[in-house]
């Protein structure tokens, strides 16, 4: 069977239609009908019954009231109470008890309400407590009996009570009979108990009319209730229509506490009174609730063409395939029933509008209902939209018009920026027409729609009622021919994109602040990863500014980016797309390398290798630094964009906004906390390559270990950087600073220039930034500290300008880095020449020396010199690259070496030896020396030959030699040594030559070498000598 | 070496509830031997809202999102060992308490412990006998939650 929409099955009275029905017609007034006042709608008794739907709750209340008055035998109830909550449609009945009072059973329009009843008109009063007041108007009544008096009978039924009027005292029962007489009465009360607060406030003699109205009303029941004429219709009376909201007229009448209580007693009192003899009666049942809006809204209903639609619609929701997602109500046929009484709306549309929207105190149930549905059906009919059933989501909130009837008539301004940003905005697309575009129909409006309606309830903050189960989203989707599984992902892809949809739980819902998590992670989508990476760039180049210790380089990439200088220690900053390093890898990054090895734009080999280190990020915590950063860009710009006031934050709470800034606080610590921990990896210059690292100049690399919590706590006390690094490579002893020491012992056997006997203090300064030995020096401070230490022990003197300094003024030692001023090492020849002009020829004291004062000449200074061992440049008594039995003989003639080397080998009782090593201190000694090479016959020779000639600075030439070997290469160059330049001096030289004895030489046989022949070749020349006893098998 | 055991959680249908069911499954490497994960526990969907945050850090840690928790979802949602193991204890702990204040403390206890106090608290509560367990989880209460 071929289905079809509304639009053909439904025809929707005009007014609806044309939307000429006015606000006002939907607040139906009992009193506007009395006074001729009121819209057609209800004024006219055949429009007002054409238009009322006949529920059973009505139709009572007229057979109970004119089978009593129409004195048909059949006995009705004297009293009548209306119960329902607002909006229940009491107002309604009293209107058509009025218009049939009035018209009799002759009414137009009424017969499907009567019945086969047959009555005439009744005198009616009524009577409504908003309307009367306590005090006297004109010369009409004062009090409500006598207004029903007048009511009923006019001036000449007032006159009968007129004196209970004016002295404010119920009438007794007798004045009552005596006023109704015969007569058929029925008085209609709509509002008493208002009308009892207002009464409370006037003092009658020790009473008040609040007191003599409820026993008016007793007096009246009991005559209504004996004499089968009148009959009273009141409606409820209950406190809260007082008191739920206090109005401003009532809180004049009600200005103190004990005059609200007193109002609340009599409102109490005259509930008992009633309700011992009441009939209480519901106009509407919950049931009828669809019938009386579809009566209302349409003129008529094809409910054949219907029954085709709710069976194709059942049919859907039982299928196999929806199980899953339907509640199981859906199935049954009590759903069967609600969609039949509901057409041509969905029931959920009456479910959500009937017990959630209608939760909402200003919403006024039925009229509430009816004004938003003649909306939905106007703006279906008039968009054509000819679907089967009118869904909930058809209350569409991209239209201003449902805007106003739900959110700003029900006084729920605080949804305006949900609307705004999930559902409607002019300006930007809403987060549901993000997720429409991923389907064909706007599904994510749809359920958009269906749960910002579910939202929309009287108990804000209880979870009771508010929002909408995953299932009844899915009922009010669910129509033939619609796969649910598609609703399903759009309820996802909402739940994921909305800002102020959230899920409680199993429900739904639409809240009035943002979801600050899905703001976030929204934000974030917006973050740019080039925009995140600069700003960790920026955040590094901040972090590492530091210039204390030292001269930071960010992100250099090529050699000539570092310059090769002793300035400053370079702290070159990798960039992480550069390079890093993967957990405890000793792979240095090769650009890293380059950058060590190299200098300058031609790539020289860099020089000043010890002053750089290299600070490089760790593979594996890259990504965490740029989410860290994204996750602050987000949050900057959420904290920007609640400050420039943007339309979907506006409804954010001022501890929403809180929250975010110190989240973006927090975020840009975390931001600096993920550098910190990321760029752990520091490499370093070194002198010992590890075992994995590659080929060149070696390097290590070292690892911080740094938690967050650490970072953290360093980063919030403001501890630079720079110092943390420093105190790690301090702790790591790779990096000196002021504090650290230098011993000149150090410097002489690791650093300084072997054989080197001199050199300027600006060397010495750069020496320490060529090697890595020692570490990073971090201060130059250091360097002239050692200094000073090094001529306080009297490892060296320096000569600056006029001036020497030595052990004895070193306190007054500046330690300037000059090329002019001139470091020279104690008891060298250097040392000799050098230091004639200080010091005195004889005695070695310090010029002018008071003894010798004008004795000229070279002397040595008093103390002999300390013998070092040649190998490790320590004092011989702390070498230790030499056994101790190693005899020694410095700077002597042959042969006084002889003759000491006897005497030694008797003291030593030493038989043999196994090698001697002899030692030329200058040329004529290395030249006489060379002479008496064949003496030593054929024995092993090893040659250290180290000379420098430099004539440079006087314009001469320059010569360097270097060799070391045998015998055989040393005879080629004698030549060389011995004749080069014959009369020019050697700048620096170093001749040592090992003789090897295989089986060793016995002492004797030494001493008999050294003294017949060698001696006779070296003459007076002073030479060094060591002699290696053979250890005794 | 013991190899990892993973988890699943498994959305099933009671009714209109939807339950989410916890599966503990074998180690990993083995379960291609026939052997099936075990349903160690349960979640009522009326405690859901309670455990949100906990369920949702939880499947964003294994690649996945709450809001992919639908009652249609047939496929289990894969949770790493330590994830399943904290998600059984939460599942476990709270299930007789009625209090949401204790509930969140609880929860909040569960989800901030170090990884090694979780697994010690999941041996307690889940190794052993009946009674030891019993108590494990009582202590585990006591301890998150207060009396």
């Amino acid at each position: 069977m071929e289905t079809k929409g509304v639009i053909e099955v439904c025809t929707p009275r005009e007014d609806i239609i044309e939307g000429v029905v006015s606000d006002e017609v939907y607040a139906a007034h009992l009193g506007q009908v009395r006074d001729e006042r009121a819209p057609i709608v209800y004024a006219d008794p055949n429009t007002f019954f054409r238009n009322t739907y006949p529920t059973d709750g009505l139709k009572t209340t007229i057979r109970e009231v004119f089978s009593r008055l129409s004195g048909s035998g059949k006995s009705g109830s004297p009293l009548i109470k209306l119960e329902t909550s607002l909006g229940g449609g009491k107002t309604h009945t009293l209107i058509a008890l009025y218009h049939l009072s009035k018209h009799g059973s002759r009414c137009p329009g009424a017969d499907r309400f009567i019945g086969d009843m047959d009555f005439d008109p009744v005198n009616v009063s009524v009577t409504i407590g908003t309307e009367m007041g306590v005090k006297q108007v004109d010369s009409g009544p004062k009090t409500i009996w006598g207004h029903i008096a007048k009511n009923l009978f006019g001036d000449s039924g007032y006159q009968k009570v007129l004196e209970e009027d004016r002295e404010m005292f119920a009438p007794d029962e007798i004045a009552l009979r005596n006023l109704f007489g015969d007569e058929r009465c029925l008085i209609l009360i709509d509002e008493l108990a208002l009308y009892l607060a207002k009464a409370v406030t006037v003092d009658v003699k020790g009473s008040n009319l609040a007191k003599q109205t409820i026993v008016f009303l007793q007096t009246l029941t009991e005559v209504a209730a004996s004499c089968r004429n009148v009959v009273v219709v009141l409606t409820s009376l209950s406190k809260d229509s007082v008191f739920k909201e206090e109005s401003e007229e009532i809180l004049r009448y009600l200005d103190s506490d004990i005059k609200k209580e007193r109002a609340k007693d009599a409102i109490g009192d005259a509930e008992k009174i009633v309700s011992r003899m009441v009939m209480t009666l519901t106009p509407t049942k919950g049931e009828e609730f669809s019938a009386v809006v579809r009566h209302r809204l349409f003129e008529s209903v094809d409910m054949d063409e219907a029954e085709t639609v709710i069976k194709a619609y059942m049919a859907d929701l039982s299928s196999e395939g929806n199980i899953d997602y339907l509640p199981q109500h859906a199935r049954g046929k009590k759903y069967l029933e609600d969609l039949r009484s509901a057409y041509p709306f969905h029931p959920e549309l009456i479910n959500i509008l009937r017990t959630k929207t209608s939760s909402v105190v200003n919403f006024n149930k039925t009229r509430g209902v009816l004004r938003l549905l003649s909306k939905v059906v106007r703006n279906t009919w008039n968009e054509k939209r000819n679907v089967l059933l009118i869904h909930p989501y058809e209350i569409d909130f991209r239209k201003q018009d449902f805007v106003e009837e739900v959110v700003s008539r029900l006084d729920k301004g605080e949804y305006q920026s949900a609307l705004a940003a999930d559902i409607s905005n002019q300006r930007e697309p809403p987060r549901s027409a993000r997720v429409d575009e991923q389907f064909h129909e706007p599904l994510g409006t749809m359920i958009s729609n269906v749960v910002f309606l579910n939202s929309i309830t009287g108990a804000v903050g209880t979870d009771i009622e508010h929002g909408v189960k995953e299932v009844e989203i899915y009922l009010s989707m669910a129509r033939p021919g619609f796969d649910l599984k598609k609703a399903k992902d759009a309820l996802g892809l909402l739940e994921d994109n909305c800002f102020y949809m959230v899920r409680q739980g199993s429900k739904f819902a639409y809240q009035t602040e943002p979801n600050l998590v899905k703001l976030i992670e929204d934000s974030k989508d917006t973050v740019e990863r080039t925009r995140a990476r600069e700003e960790v760039r920026d955040r590094i180049k901040n972090l590492y500014s530091g210039k204390r210790y030292f001269q930071p380089i960010f992100f250099p990439n090529e050699p000539v980016k570092v310059s090769d200088d002793t300035e400053r220690t370079k702290l070159c900053v990798m960039d992480f797309d550069d390079c890093s390093i993967k957990g405890k890898s000793q792979k240095v990054p090769s650009n890293v390398r380059s950058i060590y090895e190299q200098a300058g734009s031609q790539k020289v080999p860099r020089i000043f290798a010890n002053n750089l280190l290299f600070l490089v990020a760790d593979e594996e915590q890259k990504a965490l630094m740029e989410a860290k950063s994204i996750e602050y860009l987000a949050l900057s710009q959420l904290v920007k964009d609640i400050e420039e006031g943007h339309s979907y934050l506006t409804s954010m709470s001022s501890q929403q906004k809180d929250r975010l800034k110190k989240a973006k606080q927090e975020a840009e610590l975390y931001i600096k906390v993920a550098i910190v921990v990321c760029y752990r990896h520091v490499v370093l210059p070194s002198v010992q390559s590890s075992l994995e690292a590659q080929g060149g100049r070696p390097m290590r690399i070292l690892s911080m270990r740094v938690s967050d919590t650490e970072a953290k706590n360093n980063l919030a006390n403001n501890m630079g950087q720079d110092q943390v690094l420093v105190d790690f490579l301090r702790d790591n002893k790779v990096a000196m600073t002021s504090d650290d020491n230098v011993s000149p012992e150090y410097i002489l056997s690791q650093l300084w220039e072997r054989r080197r006997e001199s050199m300027t203090t600006d060397d010495f300064r750069r020496m320490f930034f060529k090697n890595p030995v020692c570490g990073l020096i971090l201060t130059e401070d250091l360097i002239r500290k050692s200094m000073k230490e090094g001529v306080k022990d009297g490892d060296w003197v320096v000569i600056v300008g006029k001036e020497i300094y030595d052990k004895r003024n070193h306190s007054s030692f500046t330690a300037p880095f000059d090329s002019t001023s001139t470091i020279i090492l104690m008891g060298t020849e250097t040392y000799r020449e050098q230091t004639t002009e200080f010091y005195c020829a004889t005695c070695g004291a310090r010029r002018p020396c008071k003894e010798h004062e004008g004795e000229g000449g070279i002397s040595l200074p008093d103390q002999p010199m300390e013998p070092k061992c040649p190998k490790c440049g320590r004092k011989v008594k702390e070498c230790v690259c030499h056994s101790q039995r190693t005899i020694r003989f410095e700077r002597f003639s042959i042969d006084r070496i002889w003759k000491d080397l006897e005497l030694k080998i008797i003291d030593g009782d030493i038989q043999k030896f196994e090698w001697i090593r002899i030692r030329a201190t200058n040329r004529n000694s290395l030249i006489k020396l060379t002479n008496a090479l064949p003496q030593f016959g054929k024995v092993d020779m090893d040659f250290h030959v180290n000379f420098v000639i430099n004539q440079r600075p006087s314009g001469g030439n320059l010569l360097e030699l270097r060799y070391e070997g045998n015998r055989d290469g040393f005879n080629s160059l004698r030549q060389i040594v011995t004749n080069y330049e014959a009369k020019a001096d050697f700048s620096a030289h170093d001749l040592s030559m090992m003789i090897k004895f295989a089986d060793g030489i016995g002492s004797e046989a030494l001493v008999k070498l050294l003294k017949d022949k060698i001696a006779m070749f070296t003459g007076e020349e002073l030479y060094s000598l060591e002699a290696e006893p053979m250890e005794r098998a | 070496m013991m190899r990892a055991h993973s988890y699943e959680l498994r959305v099933r249908l009671d009714g209109e509830d939807m339950l989410l069911e916890l599966y503990e499954m074998p180690p990993i490497g083995q379960q291609d031997k026939g052997r099936k994960g075990t349903r160690v526990t349960h979640l009522r969907e009326s405690q859901l809202s309670i455990v949100q945050g906990a369920i949702s850090r939880a499947l964003k840690n294994n690649k996945h999102t709450f809001s992919e928790v639908k009652r249609t979802r047939k496929l289990p949602f894969k949770l790493n060992e330590e994830d399943g193991v904290r998600m059984e204890l939460i599942f476990k702990a709270i299930s007789s308490v009625k209090k949401r204040s204790k509930v969140e403390d609880i929860v909040l206890g569960i989800e901030n412990m170090p990884r090694e106090e979780a697994f010690y608290w999941h041996a307690k509560v889940t190794k052993g006998s009946e009674t030891s367990t019993s108590n494990g989880l009582k202590a585990m209460r006591i301890l998150l939650g207060g009396d």
